[in-house]
């Protein structure tokens, strides 16, 4: 099976039949540009093919523009499911429950940035935990966990970690329902019990960027989404549910494994395995990964709290002052329940989004009021060599892909291959001499992260735009980066 | 202790705490699929990273294990840390006899 089996059926549109492969329900999409597709590896066509397979799946198995190999769907990988006898599968969200990006805002420029970047950088690399074995800042008991678990970013809020102006800018509102912590093993919750408000390690990060002018590309939804002047301080942070999440996807994976049989499912990749949805291991699963969504709301929110204090007490400005603000929070890791036309009926559907992130159009319900009008921000994070993208959702995408985009650059070279090819510090010094400070506690982790590991964060966002699936916004260039 | 190596160097590590358990499954193939899973929890629950193993297998299909594990605390000022491991996955995930030993292959989410 190669890239030869697939039919381009539109300018960004590659399709492989049903009858292409046993089992397969539906056709398989790939969503990629002419140069993107001539390099993806043909184990993401066998994941995104096995996809289509799955019990329930309605219209397409997707796969985005940045897609590549991972744990039984691909990374970019999208299915939907009949709510009424679909399946739910952990390898359709991944083992990082939830993982995410929050953008924020700030009143702040590079040239007033610029003087501090050493204190901060430090600063921040001190005050937000990030790596192996990394403790959050605060001890939370497990009343307080409970709550984390079932209530998301709400007990922020009522804690004090944060605004309800975060929350409004938050998906689900930082809450996604029918969390019940029964449904989730004691081993979950002493892993990630101590992990809040961490960065984890990895490709993720707190990154602060910066808005040229000349890569603001639609000025009005920029400004709607509180871009509002010439090269803006922003703060980028991508991480999830911690080993909490981890833990859960482990624990239900192998629940999974031993109903397949009793639910008569076919399991020819073990990391696909499933259950419907209405069962009642599905339905504890659900209930679980949305415990794990809302503790990384909740960890992403504490990371908030953290970096605000910083910029308090380095830029010696009070909140009202800095403005740091949650343009948005997008989890690329996640399934949720929406409504979407199929055969022109209405229906309930499981949409799965592993490596991938929701695209709503202007006109939806579920977006804050001051985005309404234009969409929702679609937040892609790049390398940390080449910053991050901003996009807006479309009605294109609710009309095509189940209201989904990608969601970032996507790997090109393995861990092991990228450490071979290059050194940490030569890295290090490379963004150095870019005007990029970057600070971690690993420096072989700064080779797996090098940007020439990733796809060209700018060639998929084309991609996506030209399908008309997310439009561009905005482009944001690193200066600073702290990573585990 | 490849699992170890790639969160921590091993050099570093000292002998300060013990945790002993059992673990039960179907078969062999399970049983070292919860045993690295098992290794991974304590990495995240106890900060405990793992320096010498003592490892008992019986049971008529090799299905049950007895370990005590002795290894440290994870602190950042004397322990060089590297990658954090998500979880152990099934891609890829084998375990066969050959001669008188066991080999397999794992692929650790990182």
């Amino acid at each position: 099976m190669n890239k030869s089996d697939f039919k381009r059926i539109g300018d960004n549109i590659w399709e492989i039949p049903p009858d292409f492969k046993p089992g397969m329900r539906v056709p398989a999409r790939m969503l990629s540009s002419p140069e993107l597709f001539k390099h993806i590896d043909d184990k993401v066509i066998d994941q995104t093919t096995n996809v289509a397979c799955l019990p329930g799946i309605k219209k397409y198995a997707f796969c985005m523009p940045d897609g590549h190999v991972g744990y039984g769907f691909p990374i970019g990988g999208v299915a939907a499911f009949s709510a009424s006898d679909g399946i739910i599968s952990p390898g359709g969200i991944g083992f990082d429950i939830n993982c995410g990006m929050r953008l924020l805002r700030t009143n702040l420029t590079f040239k007033e940035v610029k003087p501090k970047m050493e204190e901060l950088l430090d600063r921040l690399f001190s005050t937000i935990p990030s790596g192996v074995g990394s403790k959050g800042f605060m001890k939370l008991n497990r009343e307080d966990f409970n709550s984390v678990m079932e209530r998301g970013a709400e007990w922020c809020l009522e804690k004090g970690y944060a605004t309800e102006t975060d929350l409004i800018h938050i998906e689900n509102g930082g809450r996604i329902d029918n969390a019940r912590h029964q449904t989730v093993s004691e081993k979950s919750i002493s892993r990630g019990i101590n992990q809040m408000g961490t960065l984890g390690s990895g490709n993720h990060y707190l990154e602060v960027e910066i808005a040229a002018p000349e890569n603001i590309y639609n000025k009005e939804i920029a400004l709607q989404y509180g871009i509002d002047r010439d090269y803006q301080v922003l703060i980028a942070i991508h991480c999830g549910s911690r080993g909490f999440g981890h833990q859960i996807a482990t624990d239900y994976l192998q629940v999974f494994g031993k109903c397949a049989k009793k639910y008569g499912l076919d399991v020819r990749d073990r990391e696909l395995m499933s259950a419907p949805i209405n069962s009642d291991e599905g339905k504890k699963y659900f209930s679980a990964m949305a415990c794990a969504a809302n503790a990384a709301f909740v960890n992403r929110q504490l990371i908030v709290f953290g970096t605000r204090k910083v910029f308090r007490s380095v830029f010696n400005k009070s909140d009202e002052e800095l403005g740091i603000e949650t343009i948005y929070d997008v989890a690329h890791n996640i399934a949720k329940f929406e409504k979407y036309t199929v055969d022109g009926k209405e229906e309930t559907l499981l949409v799965h989004r592993k490596g991938a992130t929701r695209s709503f159009g202007p006109g939806r319900s579920e977006l804050p009021p001051k985005y309404r009008s234009v969409g929702q921000p679609v937040i892609v994070g790049g390398s940390m060599e080449t910053g991050s993208a901003l996009l807006c959702g479309t009605k294109i995408a609710d009309e095509e892909t189940f209201g989904s985009s990608l969601h970032g650059a996507g790997r090109t070279m393995s861990r092991i291959k990228a450490k071979r090819t290059t050194r940490g510090d030569t890295v290090k010094q490379r963004m150095k001499e870019s005007g990029i400070l970057v600070k971690t506690g690993y420096m072989p982790g700064l080779a797996e992260e090098a940007a020439f590991a990733y796809k060209n964060i700018d060639a998929v966002v084309e991609a996506v735009d030209a399908l008309g699936i997310s439009k561009k916004v905005a482009r944001f260039y690193p200066i600073l980066n702290i990573k585990g | 202790m490849g699992l170890t190596e790639i969160m921590v160097d091993l050099d570093g590590l000292e002998e300060r705490k013990e945790i002993s358990f059992e673990l039960e499954d179907e078969n062999l193939e399970g049983l070292f699929f919860n045993w690295l899973s098992e290794i991974i929890y304590y990495k995240d629950a106890e900060c405990f990273l793992i320096k010498q193993c003592n490892v008992e297998i019986s049971g008529d299909r090799n299905n049950r294990l007895k370990a005590t594990l002795s290894g440290d605390i994870i602190d950042p000022e004397r322990h060089a840390l590297k990658a954090d491991v998500k979880a152990l996955t099934y891609y890829k995930y084998r375990i066969e006899k050959i001669g008188d030993n066991w080999q397999g292959e794992v692929v650790f989410d990182l």
